[in-house]
């Protein structure tokens, strides 16, 4: 089994994260081209099934449903059609699929809101390295820019925390594992983005597009320069001192919501596409790679 | 005999649904060629009997009728092409098996029920483990509640349901594939398992215009020869109205259960609409065919439902050794 660990603050956005991330494999696994299957593990899906049913009518996931679910498992299956002559055959076969696991991991402060906020680095970072793949959620609506001290910048402590987490020396003692970590950065809220930040790293409004992987890492490390550089350190040393880090991988997430009420939480705007259901209006395209790339990582990791 | 399963929440059509394959097996097993037969036991029989004798005198089947659909089961014969060439002689003979048979029961889908197997992963009470056995899942989709406004309740509701059948699925994929796991890992030979799905449309004639129209469909569903297209339809229904549920019978294969074979079916009967006027009060069935003695049959569906009949003699003939391997491990609580 391939296993994620999804990090982030709270209310980083980490539950809608699972929920996107579940609702675009039901709009893919159910549509007409049929090039991709997946099944969700049992003992996930009530916690999901309620999560999506809340973003599918407009709302984000309660802070009850949030603590109720810390992981949920996928097998994800891309379509190996072969053509013959008279016809196009599928194969879906369950040995050819990739079993992937995604834990959230929560900090104290989520689970005891008395504590001060920090992961218990004993328990919870051996459970990190024990991981395939690091999804690190990047809260786009705290992002900074420029010009101010990075020591107290609103994301300072969790650049700190995860820097801590990916200590390589850390994961070396207590692992002792020899496959990849593969970083995942996913911006999350990217919709509340503050402009001027955008416009002080010189950055377009949109990231680039998802096949511009070289265009999308560099606009996505101009920002994380200067909001989790010590992050980001420890994400480029990969290629020394024998760190098992796999190469970063970028990708941005936003929910459109409607005009928002003065102290109200904005509903979640839907739209409707052709010939086919609601669904939130999200960063489906942005979804779809990272799944791509999961499943390409999980595969190669399997073999 | 084969356990299949019929799952409907409330008011989805599921005791109309029953009520009018009694008239339809009624019709059709009495026909000349007498290769189907259909059995139930007496409180079964009773209560489609009762549901089908309402619905002669234009009424729909009452609440009351309907709490007692808990209970129901009823069993499809298939005569075996094999038995029906031999000499009535020795088809009649004891040793003879001449039928493949389906036994059908309905539940009503709450979702708590199927709670403890998803939390524990043990499905303890009998009537979980025997819903989980069936091999013929068939699921009623209430088509009156296909909206797109999505801020109604009868949206809501929809997804609701949505969330439900496709927490069934996952269990019914589940559970076959620790059964199959167990019987391998015993040494036991064993297929690859397989559920066969059917759905329902059930209420068809008060499907909304605008929602046929946003979705690029016409109002007449493909007749029963042409499967494609049927398909087509309904999925284009499903991914709008089930999405979870569609996307989780696709997944059945990457989870190493085959769900591919799904069938599609329409029920409806004619209801009488006023011109110019909102109905008050219950609707009444529109009837055709009055006899002299009284009363007439309800306009429905029949192509369908025989349709629905004959869409499982295949099944019945294919499955029934697999599903006597799968019985020897009756008594073994699920893990």
């Amino acid at each position: 089994m391939f296993q994620v660990v999804v990090l982030g603050d709270p209310n980083s956005g980490k539950t809608t994260f699972l929920g996107l991330l579940y609702a675009t494999q039901v709009r893919s696994g159910s549509d007409t081209e049929d090039r991709f299957r997946f099944h969700v593990g049992l003992e996930s899906l009530p916690e999901i099934t309620f999560i999506f049913e809340q973003l599918m009518s407009r709302n984000f996931p309660e802070a009850a449903t949030k603590k109720g679910i810390t992981e949920v498992s996928f097998d994800l299956g891309l379509s190996r059609a072969h053509s013959s002559f008279f016809r196009r055959e599928e194969e879906w076969k369950s040995s050819a699929s990739s079993t992937i696991r995604f834990k959230l991991l929560r900090t104290q402060e989520e689970e005891e809101p008395r504590e001060t906020g920090s992961w218990s680095i004993d328990e919870k970072a051996r459970a990190f390295l024990e991981n395939d793949a690091v999804v690190i959620l990047v809260d786009s609506a705290k992002l900074a820019g420029s010009g101010g001290d990075p020591q107290v910048s609103p994301m300072s402590r969790y650049d700190t925390k995860v820097d801590r987490l990916l200590n390589p020396v850390q994961r070396v003692q207590e692992s002792g594992k020899t496959g990849l970590l593969h970083p995942i950065f996913m911006f999350s809220k990217f919709d509340r983005v503050n402009p001027e930040v955008l416009r002080a790293a010189k950055l377009a409004p949109e990231p680039p597009r998802v096949d511009k992987t070289g265009r999308r890492a560099a606009y996505a490390e101009a920002l994380l320069k200067l909001n989790l550089p010590q992050t980001l350190a420890a994400i480029k040393s990969r290629e020394g001192g024998g760190v098992k880090l796999g190469k970063p991988a970028y990708f941005f997430s936003w929910v459109r919501t409607e005009e928002l009420v003065p102290g109200q939480q904005g509903k979640i705007r839907l739209r409707r596409g052709d010939l086919t259901g609601w669904e939130p209006d999200y960063s489906n395209e942005e979804y779809l790679a990272f799944l791509e790339h999961l499943a390409e990582i999980a595969h190669r990791s399997e073999h | 005999m084969c356990p299949c399963a019929i799952l409907g929440d409330r008011a989805s059509g599921k005791t109309t649904f029953l009520g009018l394959l009694y008239a339809a097996q009624v019709r059709y097993g009495t026909g000349l060629r007498d290769d189907f037969r259909f059995h139930a036991p007496s409180g079964s029989l009773n209560l489609m009997s009762a549901v089908y004798e309402g619905m002669k005198d234009a009424r729909f089947p009452s609440a009351t009728l309907k709490e007692e659909i808990t209970e129901l089961s009823f069993v499809f014969g298939y005569l075996r092409k094999v038995v029906g060439k031999l000499p009535v002689a020795i088809r009649e003979q004891s040793w003879v098996n001449p039928y493949s048979t389906l036994k059908f029961s309905a539940y009503d889908v709450s979702g708590e029920d199927i709670e403890e197997f998803i939390e524990t992963g043990i499905a303890s009470k009998p009537i979980i483990q025997q819903l989980l056995k069936a091999v013929v899942v068939v699921v009623m989709v209430d088509c009156s509640k296909m909206t797109i406004d999505v801020d109604t309740p009868t949206y809501k509701k929809m997804l609701k349901y949505d969330s439900t059948i496709a927490k069934l699925l996952v269990s019914f994929q589940t559970y076959k594939k620790q059964e199959y796991d167990r019987m391998v890992n015993q040494g036991m030979g064993a297929e690859a398992p397989i559920i066969y799905p059917a759905f329902v449309l059930a209420k068809f004639d008060t499907i909304r215009d605008e929602v046929l129209q946003k979705l690029g469909l016409h109002r007449g569903f493909p007749p029963v020869d042409e499967k494609r297209k049927r398909k087509d339809y309904a999925e284009a229904l499903l991914r709008v109205f089930l999405p979870q549920t569609l996307s989780q019978i696709r997944g059945g294969k990457v989870a190493g259960v085959s769900m591919d074979k799904s069938a599609y079916f329409l029920s409806y009967v004619r209801t009488e609409r006023p011109e110019g006027m909102e109905a008050v009060g219950a609707p009444k069935i529109v009837r055709i065919g009055f006899r002299p003695e009284g009363g007439g049959d309800p306009d429905f569906s029949y192509d369908e439902y025989v349709a629905f009949i004959e869409h499982f003699r295949g099944i019945a003939h294919k499955i029934p050794d697999e599903v006597r391997e799968a019985e020897k491990f009756e008594s073994v609580p699920v893990t």
